[in-house]
């Protein structure tokens, strides 16, 4: 692949994610990128295999994420919404490290569930139509001293990470109004903890910068 | 009361009422030789340091209240002069050395005292990370808080803090890191423990700039001290536990 | 001074921005790296490798001059490859890290252990930045900016005495420390010699007297007058590059008679500008971890503008950016400065 960066940015649109060196492919640096209505997974890498490798990411996540497959058009997915001015881009981040770094299987036969990390509770997200408005909402089995002010902790974290929309303290629903469990269920683990995930992504982002921190000449 | 002439110019530095009020009771008793200690600790006699805690010892003060109203409130002063810019990391380097050389004489009287020491604690900057200044001033404040340390430098991996607590019988584990990208190996040492079966068997607890109490919390680790001072006493909190 | 009808070759409008003469449009340089790990891909020449094979490291300098389209080319990465020469322990990272000196093992005491050793130049890393000059001479002829760089003696200091030694010694023994200085001075010009050398139009001195770790006065005590000599031992520009807050000690480094003082963003380029005068150009200061990595082209474009607006004479990221900054990013750079005097000469 010979594409230069300025052509890869005007075919593929602004580089929404990296994830620098790919664990199960040679370290190579894999990009999702995002020019409406599509999302691309694009490596510089000219490494045989590596087109394989981008569609095997790509099919990972539609499987996590609930974006769909583009026919005929290598590497590329998008929403049911078109992503309409940036509509469900809010999570790739997420999306992509998951897609990449991660082999999980992330079953939904049992809901969108996953045991709460500061409490005992089992945390559970219901979807429901109300007239024209598909409502995720925030509960659980109460398993904990203020259930109320996990559930509600919890509904922000999937807001924040999600870019979704607020309906009331528990209750959220996508900006696009439609419904997908899966990139819900994926974000879920993240939102229990915001000050846990905020840590891992101030984490990433550090590393590869190079500051008096980094060098070792500070005492900060 | 401060009556040292050198130490109450060196107090004006403290600016902040809260710190103001906590400082100045550190020096409540208005002890002159205390007083001194503590100026040329802030001003970096070592020498002078070491002489003058030989010299209280030889009169009977005890080595808590020299510990005490002599070094860490000066160094109380420094920290807050060099939080605010007004001397930098050479100036608090010497600090420190004075604090140790006060130390050196105090150690060998916590220990020989026939009391064994509060605990053991086995102290490291985790692995990748190089940085050990903050490091080091914690093992000077929790060997002078009676703790018996065992210093695994930087860049330690988790296997040398879990051979460490077996060698040592260590009952504590202090963790420092101050890049964001090293904290999250706070966690994959405490997994190490969880992994080798001896999560149960030791106290862990955490520091360093980057460090909160919420990350601490979600590591898993047992306690979060804020800085040197902070460290000791959650290691006595810690040992306290432990029994 | 800008004058839209010069016809000027990138090099040749590095090197009049730095004499404080006439361009045709502010450069765009990088006294800092501006490779990351797309770019790594791009030319297949990862980190490490690429900090350690003078053929891997021409290719990935190279794209900050055909992909970039920066003024300049730096192949000095790092700030490392001469400590490694000297013996210090490195360790090497991966390729989406720095490398780094373990300065917790220094391989120096005293003033007497300080010894250049046989073959210094010769030692791999130091080749790998010599011989990448030679080749990137070659492609680039004439047409583009070489940017060598050398360590000063201060940051060395801390390589190979560690960080807290060092800094005891300088408060214990400012006059060792003195001398420490004018010996580790000898391999700064070393280094920086062989790559003239080899062809750099410029050289870079970062020297990390930082006012995260000391005073504005140990500028002044200890490094002044050193860098005031470095003026009249490599003769080709030098940028000075000193990261953090440094506003307390511009007015010195305004009268070493450098070219250039490469700036970071915790200092305003307007208040930067007044504290250096008309005695040193400056270079900078786009902020690397909020805006060049967190943020989007638009964010820089306003920081580029900013800094222009305030008079300064090259424009550059404000240290070496971190590894994985996206394209689009740096490439707003230069299309900001292009767009910035489009507006303001143009009608």
């Amino acid at each position: 692949m010979n594409i230069r960066p300025i052509e890869v940015i005007e075919k593929y649109g602004r580089c929404i994610e990296l994830i620098s060196m790919d664990p199960f492919f040679n370290d190579i640096t894999i990009g999702l990128f995002f020019k409406e209505p599509n999302i691309t997974v694009f490596s510089y890498s000219n490494l045989d295999g590596v087109s394989d490798r981008l569609n095997q990411i790509r099919d990972r996540i539609v499987d996590v994420s609930g974006a769909v497959s583009i026919e005929d058009s290598p590497h590329q997915a998008t929403f049911k919404c078109g992503m309409k001015e940036g509509c469900c881009s809010a999570p790739l981040r997420f999306v992509l490290k998951e897609a990449v770094t991660k082999d999980r299987d992330l079953d939904l036969s049992k809901g969108i569930v996953c045991k709460d990390l500061r409490s005992d509770m089992m945390i559970k997200v219901n979807y429901q139509e109300n007239s024209d408005r598909k409502i995720y909402t925030v509960s659980g089995d109460d398993n904990a001293e203020k259930p109320i002010i996990r559930y509600r902790a919890i509904t922000n974290g999937l807001i924040k990470y999600g870019g979704f929309e607020r309906i009331d303290n528990f209750s959220f629903r996508l900006s696009c109004n439609e419904r997908n469990d899966k990139i819900v269920n994926l974000l879920l683990p993240l939102a229990r903890n915001i000050s846990a995930t905020e840590e891992s992504l101030a984490a990433d982002d550090a590393a590869g910068q190079m500051t008096t921190q980094s060098l070792g000449f500070s005492a900060n | 009361m401060i009556k040292h002439e050198g130490l109450k110019e060196e107090f004006k530095y403290v600016t902040k009422p809260d710190e103001q009020e906590h400082i100045g009771g550190l020096f409540a008793n208005g002890d002159m030789l205390m007083q001194e200690i503590a100026y040329n600790l802030i001003t970096g006699q070592n020498d002078q340091v070491g002489i003058l805690v030989k010299k209280a010892l030889d009169e009977d003060y005890t080595a808590n209240i020299v510990l005490d109203d002599g070094l860490i409130a000066g160094m109380a002063i420094v920290g807050v002069k060099f939080r605010d810019n007004i001397i930098f990391v050479p100036e608090v380097l010497i600090s420190a050395r004075a604090m140790k050389a006060g130390m050196e004489h105090i150690e060998p009287i916590l220990s020989a005292s026939g009391v064994k020491p509060i605990g053991t604690v086995i102290m490291g900057t985790v692995k990748g990370d190089l940085h050990d200044i903050g490091k080091n001033l914690c093992i000077m404040m929790l060997r002078g808080g009676g703790f018996s340390v065992h210093d695994l430098g930087v860049d330690a991996k988790p296997d040398e803090f879990i051979d460490a607590v077996m060698e040592h019988d260590a009952a504590i584990v202090g963790m420092s890191a101050l890049l964001t990208t090293t904290m999250p190996n706070m966690g994959t040492t405490i997994e190490a423990f969880e992994d080798a079966g001896m999560r149960e068997e030791v106290k862990i607890m955490v520091g360093g700039a980057p460090v909160t109490q919420e990350f601490a919390d979600e590591m898993g680790a047992d306690a979060y001290g804020a800085n040197a001072v902070d460290c000791v006493q959650r290691a006595k909190d810690l040992a306290t536990s432990n029994k | 001074m800008i004058d839209i009808n010069l016809k000027l070759t990138k090099k040749q409008r590095v090197l009049n921005a730095l004499a404080g003469e006439d361009v045709d449009k502010p450069p765009v340089s990088n006294p800092t790296n501006v490779a990351t790990v797309e770019l790594m891909d791009y030319v297949d020449a990862p980190f490490p490798d690429a900090c350690r094979d003078p053929e891997l490291n021409a290719k990935l300098a190279l794209t900050g001059h055909t992909e970039l389209g920066f003024d300049s080319i730096a192949p000095y990465f790092s700030i490392i490859q001469e400590s490694s020469a000297l013996g210090c322990e490195m360790q090497w990272e991966q390729k989406d890290n720095w490398p780094t000196v373990r300065m917790g093992n220094p391989i120096w005491k005293s003033v007497s252990d300080i010894k250049i050793p046989s073959g210094f130049l010769e030692h791999s890393d130091n080749v790998a930045i010599t011989r990448s000059i030679n080749i990137l001479k070659d492609e680039v002829k004439d047409d583009v900016a070489i940017l060598g760089k050398t360590m000063g003696p201060w940051t060395l200091a801390y390589h190979v005495f560690g960080v807290e030694p060092f800094l005891l010694l300088s408060i214990d023994d400012p006059e060792e420390t003195k001398k420490i200085l004018r010996k580790l001075k000898e391999i700064t010009i070393l280094f920086g010699q062989a790559q003239i050398d080899s062809g750099a139009d410029v050289l870079v001195v970062p020297d990390h007297a930082t006012g995260d770790l000391v005073s504005g006065k140990y500028y002044d005590d200890f490094l002044l007058e050193i860098h005031q000599e470095l003026v009249e031992d490599l003769k080709v520009p030098l940028i000075l590059h000193i990261c953090g807050r440094t506003v307390d000690r511009m007015p010195s480094i305004a009268k070493t008679g450098m070219a250039a003082f490469h700036f970071d963003s915790k200092n305003l380029p307007s208040e930067a500008m007044e504290a250096v005068g008309e005695g040193i150009r400056l270079v900078g200061n786009i902020n690397n971890p909020e805006t060049l990595y967190s943020k989007g082209p638009e964010d820089v474009r306003q920081e580029v503008y900013r800094a222009l607006d305030s008079g300064v004479q090259l424009i550059a990221p404000e240290c070496a950016i971190p590894l994985k900054t996206k394209i689009e990013n740096l490439l707003a750079i230069p299309d900001a400065v292009n767009e910035w005097v489009s507006n303001k000469f143009q009608s």
